[in-house]
């Protein structure tokens, strides 16, 4: 990750949010409901796969792994997440799931479920537009260089 | 080891100010040593735009390559400039309120430290001050004037244009010329000529920038193909940074020894006022090197800390500081951007970044606007998926990416760069309590928004705002100065003039206090003009120091 947007995203976490999210570490973050709340966020649709399927779940869990403030916010969303009903979010039904992130994106940024949803779709996108599968659809090549864009640009 | 003596002049720093100066040396048979702080890059394999993930990589970082810098007083949040928070449609939804002290942003002062200086990550506008930036008082009552005039400088103008290899179009708002640029400009992108009919419309006048990055090739180097990422790092070389132009130009001489990762920690002084050597760290170890020509081009912000080091029983409040202007006058400039969507408009991703500008964003008052606008939607970053998904596109789910596809291409962002008058609150000091790696204090940044540069940040977003509107734009983001600390361009810190008293430099960049020292950075603006970029001052001064310390 990009030091300075890794900068940017931790000055989000913490900036406002004094308690963050008790007592929970990365050996109780409940990560296995990460998967279907990226696919939710970066579904596959007729031009691009999910999420998923192309690794954003563990390419995030990597990076959450390296900051423990991260991680005790991961793992306090995610279990509030998998509490919500009866069954865990990974279980819902899409329409369910899709209704919890529309909550979480209009949440007081200074609470644990607005500002987990900003912070994760930030990360979701930037390392689901990373990858060359994602860019189908864009009229982009997968690297600017080495041939770049020479005119017409009509 | 052979460092200590064998050299005539000693030039510390390599980018726009120390390259030029190295290279002219050089060119007049002086033997040079160059010593630049941090890392040589090498672009094939630190400039990677040729992978997926690009998007995500900045210019790199390498060990070395950013100084340690804190800030002081950086000023506060008013509430009646709310109408110029940074907002944007897809990004977070948080902003500190009024009266919040205002911080550093990510980058703070954005700078290189490496073989080639900031213009390795600069975006390459080559930009003459107009002549009546060096008579800012005496036109405006504001600011200072420059003991120099544009005609002093033309022709050095244009000997660096000829170096960088800059493009461009004769029509240059005023900046007179002695001959053609080197080189025929680029053509405009989508987004330019949409800025260029709406500016017609309302009287702003568009026109090509003047860029360093190659329309054609030129001496051995191949032309831009519009890669689109020049402030990441151009693998190419056609961008006019100094390690493609000046320095190996220099090497070419055989009389230039380049020491990258060379950090020099103290200038001592020896008699009738002359620095005699300075100490040097160099893969550790400690060198002390004679200096019988000492060139700082440093920047506005390491070369006064180097100074203020410095300080002696001969020279208590550092080294060129008899006046007590080492490390005042400090000026960042103002910064706005507003961006987009146009409705009908697409490819405006495509194209050479900072294509177009504006020094005409009143119509009524021109000159003294004094902020210049530019088409900044390929150099503020939305030329890639990524910078859409992260600032102008809100939402998820299948909608989200359908938008996200549907709207790549539209986005049209028009900066805005202006002009600070130095405050007296605003300078560069000595850190009292953070130091570096080898236990020196760190350069600290205090710069402070005067109401005058809210002023004019609020003219710059009008300006900006008129144009995007009369493109037929929907505003998605707008972020400024006014929020942060964000400076790329830093002046003033050692600042010229004829009084020495109220100067450190005279008008050829020799210091008052000490003959054989020489500056040859932005820390000599006296002003820092009505938003052109420096790189191309900074060389032109360069070239006349080093002329007048080869005419000694």
């Amino acid at each position: 990750m990009k030091a300075k947007r890794r900068a940017v995203l931790m000055g989000m976490l913490s900036v406002g949010l004094s308690s963050v999210c008790g007592s929970a570490t990365a050996d109780t973050a409940p990560m296995a409901s990460l998967a279907s709340v990226v696919d939710t966020l970066l579904p596959a649709d007729d031009v691009s796969p999910s999420a998923s399927a192309l690794g954003v779940d563990k390419d995030i869990a990597d990076f959450v792994a390296e900051n423990d403030m991260m991680t005790r916010l991961f793992a306090a969303a995610l279990d509030w997440m998998d509490h919500l009903a009866d069954r865990p979010f990974r279980d819902l039904t899409p329409p369910e799931q899709t209704e919890v992130l529309t909550f979480m994106e209009s949440a007081d940024f200074n609470a644990i479920p607005g500002r987990f949803y900003h912070i994760l779709r930030t990360l979701a996108v930037e390392f689901y537009y990373a990858r060359s599968e994602a860019v189908a659809g864009f009229p982009l090549d997968p690297a600017p260089q080495p041939n770049g864009y020479p005119p017409p640009w009509g | 080891m052979g460092l200590s003596k064998g050299h005539d002049a000693v030039v510390v720093g390599s980018g726009a100010g120390g390259a030029a100066a190295a290279w002219r040396l050089c060119q007049h048979g002086l033997r040079v040593l160059l010593l630049e702080a941090g890392p040589a890059f090498d672009p094939a394999r630190d400039y990677p735009l040729d992978r997926p993930g690009w998007e995500r990589k900045g210019f790199p970082l390498r060990p070395g390559s950013q100084a340690s810098i804190t800030y002081g007083d950086l000023g506060t949040l008013h509430a009646d400039s709310e109408d110029l928070a940074s907002w944007s449609r897809g990004g977070f939804p948080w902003r500190l309120s009024a009266g919040s002290p205002r911080p550093p942003s990510t980058n703070g002062y954005s700078h290189v430290q490496g073989v080639g200086g900031s213009t390795l990550h600069f975006v390459g506008e080559a930009h003459r001050l107009h002549p009546d930036a060096f008579r800012q008082y005496s036109l405006t009552g504001a600011g200072t004037d420059w003991p120099l005039g544009y005609a002093d400088l033309e022709n050095l103008y244009a000997e660096a244009e000829g170096v960088l290899g800059v493009a461009g179009t004769d029509a240059d708002d005023g900046r007179w010329r002695s001959g053609p640029y080197p080189l025929p400009p680029h053509p405009l992108s989508p987004g330019a000529l949409a800025l260029h009919a709406a500016g017609a419309r309302l009287g702003q006048r568009w026109q090509v920038n003047p860029r360093a990055a190659l329309s054609a090739p030129w001496n051995g180097r191949p032309p831009c193909n519009y890669c689109g990422q020049c402030s990441r790092g151009c693998p190419l070389g056609d961008k006019g940074s100094a390690d493609v132009t000046f320095l190996p130009q220099a090497a070419e001489t055989g009389r230039l020894t380049l020491l990258p990762n060379a950090i020099v920690t103290r200038l001592h002084t020896g008699p009738n006022g002359r620095i005699a050597r300075m100490d040097v760290i160099v893969a550790g170890r400690r060198e002390s090197i004679e200096t019988p020509i000492l060139v700082l081009a440093a920047g506005a912000v390491q070369t006064p800390r180097l100074l203020l080091l410095s300080a002696n029983a001969d020279t208590p409040d550092g080294v060129a500081n008899g006046s007590g202007q080492v490390g005042r006058n400090f000026m960042e400039t103002l910064s706005w951007r507003s961006v987009g969507f146009v409705p009908g408009l697409a490819n405006s991703h495509l194209g050479l970044p900072a294509d177009a500008v504006c020094w005409t964003p009143n119509q009524a008052d021109e000159r003294a606007a004094n902020f210049r606008l530019s088409h900044t939607t390929l150099e503020t970053g939305l030329n890639g998926p990524i910078g859409y998904a992260t600032r102008l596109v809100p939402g998820f789910g299948a909608g989200f990416k359908a938008s996200l596809r549907d709207s790549f291409g539209s986005a049209l962002a028009v900066g805005a760069v202006g002009q600070v008058i130095p405050d007296t609150r605003s300078g560069v000091d000595l850190d009292p309590e953070q130091h570096d790696a080898h236990g020196l204090p760190v350069a600290r940044i205090s710069s402070v928004l005067t109401e005058q540069s809210v002023t004019r940040l609020r003219q710059m977003a009008k300006a900006a705002r008129a144009v995007l509107a009369e493109a037929g734009a929907a505003l998605v983001e707008e972020a400024s100065s006014r929020d942060s600390f964000t400076a790329t361009h830093v002046f003033g810190t050692a600042r010229m003039g004829t009084d020495r008293t109220r100067s450190v430099a005279d008008p050829m960049g020799r210091t008052h206090d000490h003959p054989n020292l020489w500056i040859t950075d932005a820390s000599t603006f006296p002003t820092s003009g009505g938003g052109e970029a420096p790189s191309l001052t900074i060389m032109a001064l360069a070239l006349r120091a080093a002329d007048a310390i080869a005419s000694q």
